[in-house]
C-alpha cells in the first residue's frame, strides 16, 4: 500500500478515493458514503491491521475533540478518524477542523462525510483545496444507473452486454445499494460474459420490457400491434399492474414534453436520460395534445386502480386502457 | 369558566359541560366513547375527562385543577392508574389487546379509579375487539374504559351499543384561535390566519402558527390550482409536490430512526463501528420494517393534509362565485383567489373537488402517489380552447 499522500484532486471518483490525509466526500448518495469508508478502511487495515478507528458525528462535535484525537502517539500508530454529518457540523468543528488542516497529522486520515448543501463552507473549500475531494451527488437518471452498473462490473473484470445492462437497471430501480447487491450477485453466481438471458434469468427484467413494449406500441398509435403485446405479456406472466406502470412512466414523459418549449438535449437532461431517448420520446409526443394526455393519465390512473383490486377483472381493466390510450394517440 | 383540564379543548362547551356535571363525576359509566373528526381534541377530551376523575381535590367542582399530582401526572402519561394507549402501527395486534384486558382487573393503587384510554380504536381489529368486548361486558368494579375513534362508524356496533357515547363538534375558527393565543402565545392575526387555514383542526393550526416553513409549503400547496395551467406545468408540479411530501415525511422520521438505531446497537452491546452479527441481524430488520412503515404513515398523513388543502382553494372559489362577504378558509390569499375566480367557472371548481376525492380514493387503493397527484393536477387546467374538454 502507498504511503499517504497529499492529493490536490479535486470531484475525484468515489472509486478512487485512496488513503491521505484528508479526504471530504460531499453529496446526498449515503451508499458512495458508505463504500468510500469501507474502502478507506480496508486500505489502511491491509497496511496496517492495528489501525485505530474512531467514528463520530461532527452534528454532536465538540470544540477540542479533534485535537485530542488526532495528537500524534508515542509509536505512530495510524488512525482513521470517520466525521459523519458534516452537514449539520457544529460551529466548533468549523473552527477545529480549519485549525487541523493547518497541522495535520501524517499518521492520521481525516475522513469527512458530508450530505450535501453549504453548511461549513469555509472549511470544505479549504478541504477541497488540501485534500482529495469525492462527489456524492445523487444518482438519479437512467444513465448514471447504468454507468454505475458498469464500473460495477468492470471493477470486478467481468463483462456484461449493454442490453443485459439496461435490462438490470430496469428491474433493480433507483437504489443504488440495491443495484449494487444485483450486480454482486451476477458477479459471484455466474460465469463468462453476463448476457440479458442471464439477467432475466435472475431478475426477471424482460418482464418490465415487454410492459414497455405494451406501453412504446400504444402510445405510438398502433392499436393492432399494441393488443397483440398486451395479450402475449399477460399469457407470460407478466402482471397487470406492471402494465400500468409502464404506462404511466412512458405517459409521464410524452406530457412533460406536449406542451413545453425543450429542445432534445433541454428535455434529456430534464429527465435525466441518453439523447437517443428524449429523442424517441418527442417523437411520441407528436402523436399527442395536451388535452389527451391529460386524458390518457386520468385513464391509467383509473386502470391502476382497478388492477389494484377496484375491479374485478384486472386483465379485462388494463385491456380496455390499453384500446383506449392506443386510440387516443394520433387524434388531434 | 370550566375547569383547567379543559382550557385546551377548543369550541367543545357541550361536551365540556356533560362531562364535568357532577353526577358524572361520582359515579361514571363504565365504557365511553369519544369521537370527533382529526384535530377536534377527541385523544385531549379523554385525558381531560381522566384528570377530572382523578383529581385529589376535594371538592368535586374543582376536579380537573391541573395542578395536583393526579393532573400532572397523567398529563405526562404516568399515573400508576391511567393506561394510556396508542398505536403507530397501522392496526393493534390481538396480544396488545390481551395484555390491556388483563391490566383491566387490577385494583386502582392511589387514584378513584384505573382509567384505561385506548387511542384509535378504529384500528383494532375485529377479533382483536371482540377480546376488549368481553371485558368491557363484564367491567371490574373500579375499572373505567375510554375509547377515542373519528367516528362511531368505525367501531363495531357491539362496542357502540355498550358505550356512552360523546361527539366533538368541528370547533369554530374563532375558539382554536383563541386557543392559539391564549394557550401558545400566538400573535392574534396568525393565529386567526392558521385557525381557518387549518379548518378548525387544532393540532395542524399550531403547527402551521409555529413553522413559518410549514406555512410556505402550505402556500406552495394551495398555489397549485392557480399555476398549473398545461400539461407540462401539471406533471412537473406533481412531481415537485410528490418530493415535498416525501421531504417532510423524512424530516420528521430521520433523526428519530438513527435514535433509535444507536439505542439498539447499545441495547446489544455493539458500537456503530462493528459488524452486525447474522444472528443478531432479525433485530435490525425489524426496526428497519417498523420504520418503514412508519415512514409510509407519515408520507400518506402529509398527501392527505396537501389534499385537504387543495379542497380548501376549491371550495373558497365556489364560495367567491356566490358572495364578496363570506370569510374564506385561505382569507389571507382573498386578492389572488378573487382574481382566479374570475377565470373558472363554477363547474371547474366542482370537477376539481371530485377529482381531488378520486385521487384520495386511489391513494388509499395503493396507486402510486406520484401517478394519483399526476391525474389530479390535470385534472385543475381550466379548459380554454387548446385544452377543451374530452
Ligand atoms: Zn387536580
Amino acid at each position: 500500500m502507498a504511503s499517504p499522500r497529499r492529493s490536490k484532486n479535486s470531484g475525484a471518483s468515489w472509486r478512487d478515493v485512496t488513503v491521505s490525509p484528508l479526504i471530504l466526500v460531499q453529496g446526498g448518495e449515503e451508499y458512495i458514503h458508505t463504500r468510500v469508508t469501507d474502502s478507506v478502511k480496508a486500505q489502511l487495515k491491509k497496511a496496517e491491521p492495528d489501525t485505530e478507528i474512531h467514528h463520530l458525528s461532527a452534528a454532536e462535535y465538540q470544540a477540542g475533540e479533534l485535537q485530542v484525537l488526532a495528537s500524534p502517539s508515542l509509536f505512530g500508530e495510524k488512525k482513521l478518524l470517520v466525521f459523519d454529518d458534516m452537514h449539520k457540523m457544529t460551529d466548533a468543528f468549523v473552527v477545529d477542523g480549519l485549525e487541523y488542516i493547518q497541522h495535520e497529522n501524517p499518521d492520521v486520515t481525516f475522513l469527512g462525510l458530508h450530505g450535501g448543501g453549504n453548511r461549513g463552507k469555509r472549511l470544505l473549500d479549504a478541504l477541497k483545496k488540501a485534500g482529495q475531494h469525492i462527489e456524492a451527488k445523487p444518482i438519479k437518471s437512467d444513465r448514471d444507473r447504468i454507468e454505475f452498473l458498469q464500473a460495477e462490473f468492470r471493477e470486478a473484470r467481468r463483462r456484461i452486454d449493454t442490453d443485459a445492462l439496461r435490462a438490470l437497471a430496469d428491474a433493480i430501480g433507483q437504489n443504488l445499494g440495491e443495484l449494487a447487491a444485483a450486480a454482486h450477485q451476477l458477479i459471484s453466481d455466474t460465469q463468462g460474459t453476463i448476457t440479458e438471458d442471464t439477467v432475466e434469468q435472475y431478475y426477471g427484467g424482460r418482464v418490465q420490457a415487454t410492459a414497455f413494449k405494451v406501453a412504446d406500441s400504444a402510445l405510438d398509435g398502433q392499436l393492432g400491434p399494441a393488443t397483440a403485446l398486451l395479450r402475449h405479456a399477460l399469457a407470460t406472466g407478466v402482471q397487470p399492474v406492471a402494465i400500468t406502470a409502464s404506462f404511466a412512466m412512458k405517459a409521464r414523459q410524452v406530457a412533460r414534453v406536449v406542451d413545453a418549449k425543450l429542445s432534445q438535449g433541454q428535455l434529456a437532461s430534464a429527465l435525466g436520460m441518453a439523447p437517443w431517448q428524449a429523442q424517441r420520446i418527442m417523437a411520441t409526443a407528436r402523436n399527442w395534445t395536451p388535452v389527451n394526455i391529460a386524458g390518457a393519465i386520468e385513464l391509467i390512473a383509473r386502470a391502476d386502480a382497478e388492477a389494484k383490486g377496484q375491479a374485478r377483472d384486472a386483465a379485462f381493466a388494463v385491456e380496455r386502457m390499453v384500446t383506449k390510450v392506443a386510440g387516443m394517440a394520433g387524434r388531434h | 369558566m370550566a375547569n383547567p383540564v379543559w382550557h385546551s379543548l377548543a369550541g367543545q362547551h357541550a361536551v365540556i359541560q356533560q362531562l364535568s356535571h357532577p353526577e358524572t363525576m361520582t359515579s361514571p359509566t363504565h365504557a365511553w366513547l369519544f369521537t370527533g373528526p382529526p384535530g377536534s381534541g377527541r385523544s385531549m377530551a379523554a385525558r381531560a375527562f381522566a384528570q377530572t376523575l382523578q383529581c385529589e381535590q376535594q371538592e368535586i367542582s374543582q376536579r380537573g385543577c391541573g395542578t395536583c399530582q393526579a393532573c400532572v401526572t397523567i398529563a405526562a402519561g404516568t399515573h400508576a392508574d391511567v393506561n394510556i394507549v396508542t398505536t403507530e402501527k397501522v392496526q393493534y395486534a390481538i396480544d396488545d389487546v390481551r395484555e390491556l384486558v388483563s391490566d383491566a382487573h387490577d385494583r386502582p393503587s392511589t387514584g378513584r379509579w384505573r382509567i384505561i384510554i385506548i387511542e384509535d380504536a378504529d384500528r383494532m381489529t375485529e377479533r382483536a375487539t371482540n377480546v376488549l368486548l368481553k371485558a368491557i361486558e363484564e367491567p371490574p368494579e373500579r375499572t373505567i374504559w375510554m375509547l377515542s375513534a373519528p367516528s362511531p362508524a368505525d367501531v363495531l356496533v357491539t362496542i357502540r351499543s355498550r358505550t356512552r357515547h360523546i361527539n366533538l363538534v368541528i370547533p369554530a375558527v374563532e375558539d382554536v384561535a383563541q386557543l392559539l393565543v391564549g394557550r401558545d402565545g400566538i400573535e392574534a392575526e396568525l393565529a386567526h390566519t392558521c385557525a381557518r387555514a387549518s379548518q378548525s383542526h387544532v393540532g395542524v393550526a399550531r403547527w402551521l402558527a409555529r413553522s413559518p416553513e410549514a406555512r410556505e409549503r402550505r402556500d406552495m400547496i394551495v398555489n397549485l390550482p392557480m399555476t398549473v395551467s398545461s400539461a407540462s406545468a401539471a406533471v412537473e408540479s406533481a412531481d415537485n409536490l410528490h418530493k415535498l411530501v416525501q421531504d417532510e415525511a423524512e424530516a420528521s422520521s430521520s433523526d428519530r430512526n438513527a435514535a433509535e438505531r444507536s439505542s439498539l446497537l447499545r441495547s446489544l452491546g455493539l458500537t456503530e463501528d462493528d459488524t452486525v452479527p447474522p444472528k443478531l441481524r432479525v433485530h435490525f430488520r425489524r426496526l428497519e420494517d417498523n420504520q418503514t412503515a412508519r415512514n409510509r404513515r407519515a408520507i400518506h398523513d402529509a398527501l392527505d393534509r396537501a389534499m385537504i388543502d387543495l379542497s380548501g382553494v376549491y371550495r373558497d372559489l365556489l364560495v367567491l362565485h356566490l358572495s364578496q362577504d363570506t370569510q374564506l378558509i385561505n382569507e389571507h390569499l382573498r386578492p389572488h383567489l378573487t382574481e382566479y375566480s374570475a377565470k373558472v367557472s363554477a363547474e371547474h371548481c366542482l370537477s376539481s373537488l371530485e377529482a381531488i376525492n378520486t385521487a384520495r380514493r386511489r391513494l388509499a387503493g395503493n396507486v402510486p402517489p406520484l401517478l394519483a397527484l399526476e391525474a389530479m393536477l390535470l385534472a385543475f387546467i381550466p379548459r380554454t380552447r387548446r385544452h377543451a374538454p374530452l
